[in-house]
């Protein structure tokens, strides 16, 4: 079973001139596996990671998670799946401001409702230690430093204890060592605890230690 | 619902001034409102109740609604049509009063009173003042209408006390410059002259009764109109004075003469007041429109300012519904809040429009402002303020609901 599957996966913006921004997608990945899209930029590598996180809807072919096709669940059923089995992670944390990070890594937790509100903020904490900001967890985000408050915006994005972990440019506002801490545990959820985690980026450093890459050029998965 | 009403309330917090303009807002809406309302219809109901104790509950005249019809105008309905007719002369007066009021007395609860009205001239100390001289029959008289309360000096039974006694309202002896004893010189149109003593005084808060109408005996008045064992009005209370247009109607049916009660022979004021009243509410509904756009305003701009945050609920998997809970709760929290403080605003408006003494005269002598207090005017106020702030809060969060999350990550990248 793929944990995850695009199959002839299209998406064309519409318009006067239609921009076609990822075309005829095959891929597949597993349980475990940690993977880098790379590709210059305007290539299509986060359409496609948010066509693949339900975020976007393709206007052709089908994303199945489990196997389980997606394409015709409507807004409110891909959000529940969003919430309940993916992980997201931008270049911008995107953490809310008016919550301290404890609460905001608690708000995919309260939002799914099987923990009372108690644990879910030690749920929440407990995962601020593993990423080292056990003792900033009562901290607003604008009191983090930007790795901080991105390894904050990583511990939101496993809340619910997602299958799949996808990030768009995790590292594009954090300096090399910080960039480096996130993929210290992305590498760490695939390997050691069996999550996908699917990455864009356009650091080839950073890409190498991914163990599956995929280019993308001009919206197509370019074969090595 | 408790993770998005937390979202929504820190979503206002983190906009204190904008938040607290728009809950002010909705304050005052709410405030002016509950305090119009409550003076409106504490002037209202004074006016009524002056009203109802001053005039007749129900009153028969001598006059009929319409013209009489002729008989052949009856037999031949529309096909007949007479001109130049010389009406024939009657006797003005109701006619088998006595056993129309013996009859009126056997209804339970009705109480009933012949009267005598007329145009007087009242002179004394050289001053002339036209007044409306009415002859009552005191004991059945103080039955029908206020007059014993009213009676500011003397009592009504006064009238028994002196040969030709008269009773006149305060205004109205003071016009004459008149005091208790004095003779006072009465003449009718039908040319007789009387000297009645000024035997009592009366104040109902009404200034036409007050400063224009005198009491006397039903006999004397029927001498001074030379309209011996004639009475022209027949005054009656209900113990229930919304059941008086129907009684009068139901009377009128039966008997003929032009009844009235005293809701019909004041209509014309109280459809002013009616009017008055819309264009109340019609201020007030403004005030509280003009509130709902502020709410409009600050949910438009928290919903801009927040477009980052609904990106990252829906990502997480908050789905629409979610974020349009959460900004129609941060609009109906501030209609909420708003009107919590509206209540205090109004009740204290209210205190002080309560508090301020003056004298006015004007239709209904005044000594201040007439409040009423009544928890529907909070409870309409608050209904309307909330209703027009969910309304103003639904059109930019169903917009932040449709947002779609990648084209703001894609903006903010």
């Amino acid at each position: 079973m793929s944990m995850l599957q695009a199959e002839g996966v299209s998406r064309v913006l519409e318009g006067e001139v239609p921009v076609t921004l990822v075309r005829d997608i095959d891929v597949t990945f597993e349980a475990g596996e940690f993977c880098a899209i790379t590709g210059p930029s305007g290539s299509g590598k986060s359409s496609l990671l948010y066509l693949l996180g339900l975020l976007d809807v393709p206007t052709e072919g089908r994303i199945s998670i489990e196997d389980a096709a997606t394409s015709s669940l409507p807004s409110d059923a891909l959000a529940d799946v969003r919430l309940g089995k993916l992980g997201f992670v931008f270049q911008f944390h995107f953490l809310l401001q008016e919550f301290t990070i404890r609460e905001n890594v608690a708000l995919p937790i309260r939002k799914l409702g099987r923990l009372a509100e108690p644990t879910a903020l030690a749920r929440a904490e407990s995962l601020l230690e593993e990423l080292g900001l056990g003792d900033k967890t009562r901290k607003y985000p604008h009191q983090l430093s930007g790795g901080e408050r991105q390894r904050a915006a990583v511990a939101r994005a496993l809340a619910n204890d997602p299958l799949i972990v996808l990030a768009d440019e995790p590292t594009g506002n954090l300096d090399r060592r910080n960039g480096s801490i996130v993929f210290d545990i992305f590498e760490r959820l695939a390997k050691e605890q069996g999550r996908t985690v699917i990455t864009v980026t356009h650091d080839p450093s950073l890409a190498a230690r991914a163990g599956r890459r995929i280019t993308l050029v001009d919206g197509r998965i370019q074969e090595p | 619902m408790a993770l998005n009403l937390e979202i929504a309330l820190k979503h206002l917090r983190s906009r204190v001034r904008q938040s607290v303009v728009a809950v002010l807002g909705v304050a005052t809406g709410v405030g002016f409102s509950v305090a119009m309302a409550a003076l409106m219809q504490g002037s209202l109901l004074d006016f009524q109740q002056k009203l109802i104790d001053a005039s007749p509950h129900v009153l028969i005249k001598d006059e009929y609604r319409d013209p009489p019809l002729q008989p052949a105008e009856r037999a031949f309905a529309g096909a007949v049509a007479l001109d130049g007719l010389k009406p024939k002369e009657e006797l003005r007066g109701i006619k088998r009063a006595k056993s129309l009021i013996a009859g009126l007395d056997t209804v339970p609860g009705l109480s009933a009173a012949p009267l005598l009205e007329g145009q007087v001239v009242i002179r004394f100390g050289g001053k002339d003042v036209a007044a409306t001289l009415s002859g009552i029959d005191p004991e059945r008289h103080i039955r029908v209408s206020q007059l014993a309360d009213d009676m500011s000096t003397g009592t009504v039974t006064n009238l028994y006390a002196a040969a030709n006694g008269v009773i006149a309202g305060d205004g109205l002896a003071r016009k004459l410059g008149a005091r208790i004893g004095n003779l006072l010189i009465v003449s009718s149109p039908a040319g007789v002259v009387l000297r009645m003593k000024l035997v009592g005084l009366f104040h109902t808060g009404v200034v036409a009764i007050d400063d224009a109408r005198a009491y006397a005996l039903l006999k004397k008045a029927q001498v001074l109109q030379d309209r011996p064992n004639v009475i022209n009005r027949v005054r009656i209370a209900v113990p229930d004075i919304h059941q008086a247009r129907g009684l009068a109607r139901r009377l009128e049916e039966r008997i003929g003469y032009l009844t009235e009660s005293w809701d019909e022979a004041n209509e014309d004021i109280l459809n002013a007041l009616q009017v008055r009243n819309v264009i109340m509410y019609v201020v007030v509904g403004a005030i509280l429109l003009v509130a709902g756009f502020g709410i409009f305003n600050i949910v438009s701009t928290i919903t801009y300012e927040k477009a980052h945050d609904i990106a990252i609920l829906k990502s997480l998997g908050f789905r629409e519904s979610d974020v349009r809970s959460i900004f129609v709760t941060e609009g109906l929290a501030t209609g909420v809040g708003g009107s919590v403080l509206g209540w205090g605003l109004g009740f204290t408006l209210c205190k002080i429009l309560e508090s301020i003494e003056f004298n006015a005269k004007w239709a209904i002598e005044m000594e201040g402002l007439p409040i009423y207090y009544d928890p529907l005017q909070y409870g309409i106020a608050t209904a309307i303020a909330v209703t027009s702030a969910g309304v103003a809060a639904f059109l930019p969060a169903r917009r932040a609901a449709r947002l779609n999350p990648v084209d703001i990550i894609r903006g903010a990248a």
